[in-house]
């Protein structure tokens, strides 16, 4: 590990009250409930020609970012792939810290040694390391005031996803389901690192939820927790979305539905207690993770105003629920869909038959990356409509046999493309009170950086070719891109310094940030 | 009661040996099939059910020149060896030299059918030089005989229709929602932005066109191709 303080006057400039007109992005999501919205209104449709960067930090990492900055008193917090982070002077784009420490060896993961991003609170950071660790940082120094461990890298445990704090709270989930974990949500108290509660996603075969696992099955593995939950203060609620049982891909020797696997959970905040579930895939073999972005939001349906979940879903329908109760609110398919004819009254997918992976290979739609993955998605209230990326497609699903063996893959086979069926990629905004797509803008390049609103009725995305772009958010319509250079694997976010509204992304391995010129 | 926990010591043996198999099969189809094929048997990279390789060497340091990585640092030995098990498993026996001519393929390759043209050094299509060593017979077959159904990555068709009418075909060197930049046939470099144009569109037909030979003048090109393997001469 090392940790650089590269200038100790700019520290100490830094530490200084700032004034007025500065604006914060201070978690994951920008609020708890996940709307990845800013107020901030400088930037429009009108002016956005303007819009050039102001400063560009080169991590000198070879990264594929997906780490969302976040920015308080002067200072951008941003954490790296390959347990990287930096802190840097919104005024210059300098560095003020460098925190680094070697991944352990042998490591094999799913996807990276990717990281999605810090939590703060006062003066602590809180981050989580690849071999699934969890610490608190000193936002001035970047020192490790604490570190402990989430889960064993040795028996396939990783960490990714960006905390977030509620009351003394640190909260944050786990990766590695392809690898036969047991996945759970943790939380620690923040001046101590001492853990305060642990919610398993799969039962135990006598607690409640344990009987949707056949006694013949030898793992109840799965159900892992890589992206960031939301919290709504008024319900003390925790909503959480979970990833696949284990293994992916041959449901044979795990009979049942798998709880809680590809659900969403709502967990008291305090003590981390289940209050309700719902499971969008029961008994999933597709590798359809629930882990995109639970959003908060409350709608009026039938005149009635409900605090409703929504959630654009891996297995290609869009969902509400009521986060209340966890009721069923509406379910409508986003893009192509063969493995369902739809989502009954119960809750329950109405299955189409023989959509299996097989031996041979089954054709299912969505594919295994589904309609949207992980990428940030991002809600207006001005608009009411919820933005997110979608791949259209469909892939052939394999399955084999195989023992499990601790630490090891534990997919039990893969996907194929189709011949001559290529994906195609759009940005989807979708009505959160119904469900209906409102617009849909299809795209050469994907989408793959997650997503902004703004208050000025933008939407800001990055994509795969490398271009940071912004759609009017009523329309979809362009208005604006600038070619960063790398592929965009990261939300964009936005923030006031000194009366001036920002957008920065992590574009590969720099940040960019810009302003109005 | 000795031949009896032979029996049990051999038996669990070939329940290890099974179990190796299983995991490096899923192993394979993680990291392997996509080039290699589902069942092994080729396509973008070579069958490997009929190879004499070293896999284990070619799997731990690749093989330079092609698209084939180094893996050591990802997979210890124990996880090649199991992949190495599976791989084995699908062996079909040694493939004997293709049939065919190659000489006469040769002669086709940089003659009648102009293959040289695109995919001699300088040619805008994919370089064949060490295709022998890189494609099986079967794949080279296939995309001889139907180019379009799977478009080497880096080599797929775009036209762009120009606001006159006119238009431009050639191989997609980038498409976004913004821009296109392409190679003609007539190896001259094209970029265009979205607004100066009519419309960007893919094509799924391959530039190379469908071939019009007889059966023997195939088997003896797949022949001369199958010679091509980046040997020093």
């Amino acid at each position: 590990m090392t940790c650089r303080l590269r200038n100790a006057t700019l520290l100490i400039l830094l530490a200084l009250p700032l004034t007025a007109g500065d604006t914060p992005w201070l978690t994951y999501g920008n609020t708890l409930s996940g709307w990845r919205y800013t107020p901030l209104t400088q930037i429009t449709s009108t002016n956005i020609a303007h819009l050039a960067p102001a400063w560009i930090f080169q991590t000198n990492t070879a990264a594929k970012s997906e780490s969302t900055p976040l920015v308080r008193d002067g200072i951008m917090y941003v954490t790296g792939d390959s347990n990287n982070a930096w802190a840097l002077d919104l005024k210059t784009g300098k560095q003020l810290w460098h925190y680094f420490r070697k991944p352990p060896k042998p490591l094999d993961l799913c996807c990276g040694e990717v990281n999605r991003g810090f939590a703060i609170s006062g003066d602590r950071l809180f981050k989580v390391n690849i071999e699934d660790t969890l610490l608190a940082l000193d936002r001035l120094t970047g020192k490790v005031l604490w570190e402990t461990e989430l889960g064993d890298y040795r028996k396939g445990y990783s960490g990714t996803a960006a905390p977030i704090v509620i009351k003394n709270l640190v909260i944050t989930g786990t990766a590695g389901a392809e690898f036969g974990i047991r996945g759970f949500i943790d939380a620690y108290d923040i001046a101590t690192g001492k853990r305060v509660w642990r919610f398993h996603t799969i039962p135990a075969a006598d607690e409640p939820g344990g009987a949707t696992w056949a006694p013949s099955t030898e793992h109840r593995v799965g159900g892992s927790t890589w992206i960031t939950g939301t919290y709504d203060p008024e319900l003390n609620t925790l909503y959480w979305g979970t990833g696949n049982p284990g293994p992916d891909m041959n449901g044979d020797v795990r009979p049942g539905d798998n709880l809680y696997t590809c659900s969403l959970v709502a967990l008291d905040a305090d003590t981390g207690k289940l209050k309700w579930h719902y499971q969008y895939t029961p008994h999933d073999v597709h590798d359809w993770d629930a882990i995109s972005d639970p959003v908060l939001v409350d709608v009026t349906i039938a005149g009635q105003l409900r605090k409703a979940v929504v959630q654009a879903n891996r297995n290609g329908h869009y969902y509400g629920l009521d986060r209340v109760t966890g009721k069923l609110l509406f379910a409508k398919p986003y893009t192509e869909v063969s493995w369902a004819r739809g989502i009954g009254a119960d809750g329950r997918p109405i299955l189409v038959p023989d959509q299996e992976p097989s031996e041979e290979g089954t054709k299912s739609c969505p594919g295994l990356g589904g309609g949207h993955n992980w990428q940030a998605t991002a809600y207006s209230p001005r608009t009411g409509l919820h933005y997110f990326s979608s791949t259209d497609g469909c892939q052939l699903f394999y399955r084999t046999e195989q023992q499990f063996v601790e630490g090891h893959w534990f997919q039990l086979s893969t996907v194929d493309g189709i011949p001559g069926d290529s994906n195609r990629h759009s940005v989807v905004a979708v009505d959160t009170a119904t469900g209906q797509t409102k617009w849909r803008r299809e795209l050469q390049a994907h989408p793959s950086g997650g997503m902004l609103a703004t208050a000025s009725d933008l939407v800001f995305y990055g994509d795969s070719a490398g271009n940071l772009v912004a759609l009017d958010a009523r329309t979809g319509e362009p208005v604006w891109h600038f070619q960063t250079g790398a592929s965009i694997n990261a939300p964009p976010i936005a923030y006031e310094f000194e009366g001036k509204q920002y957008i920065a992304v992590a574009a590969g391995g720099v940040i960019v940030t810009f302003a109005s010129r | 009661m000795r031949r009896l926990l032979l029996v049990l010591c051999f038996a669990q043996l070939l329940s290890a040996q099974s179990a190796d198999v299983d995991v490096g099969k899923g192993n394979f189809r993680l990291y392997c099939a996509p080039c290699h094929g589902i069942h092994a048997q080729g396509g973008r990279g070579p069958d490997l059910t009929q190879t004499t390789a070293d896999l284990a060497h070619v799997i731990s340091e690749g093989v330079p020149g092609t698209e084939m990585g180094a893996y050591s640092s990802q997979f210890d030995d124990a996880m090649i060896a199991r992949i190495v098990s599976y791989i084995r498993s699908t062996a079909r026996g040694a493939s004997g030299p293709v049939a065919g001519d190659p000489e006469h393929g040769r002669a086709l390759f940089v003659g009648t059918a102009n293959c040289a043209g695109c995919h001699a050094a300088g040619g805008v299509g994919p370089s064949l030089a060490r295709v022998g060593r890189q494609r099986s017979p079967a794949y080279l077959r296939e995309k001889l005989l139907h180019p379009s159904t799977e478009i080497t990555p880096g080599y797929e068709t775009l036209i762009v229709t120009l606001k006159d009418g006119s238009n431009v075909r050639g191989i997609r060197r980038g498409l976004d929602d913004f821009s296109a930049q392409l190679i003609g046939l007539d190896r001259r470099f094209y970029s265009f932005r979205r607004n100066e144009v009519a419309s960007i569109e893919k094509d799924s037909h391959s530039l190379m066109p469908d071939q019009k030979l007889t059966e023997p003048e195939i088997t003896d090109l797949l022949a001369y191709l199958s010679t091509l393997r980046g040997d020093a001469k």
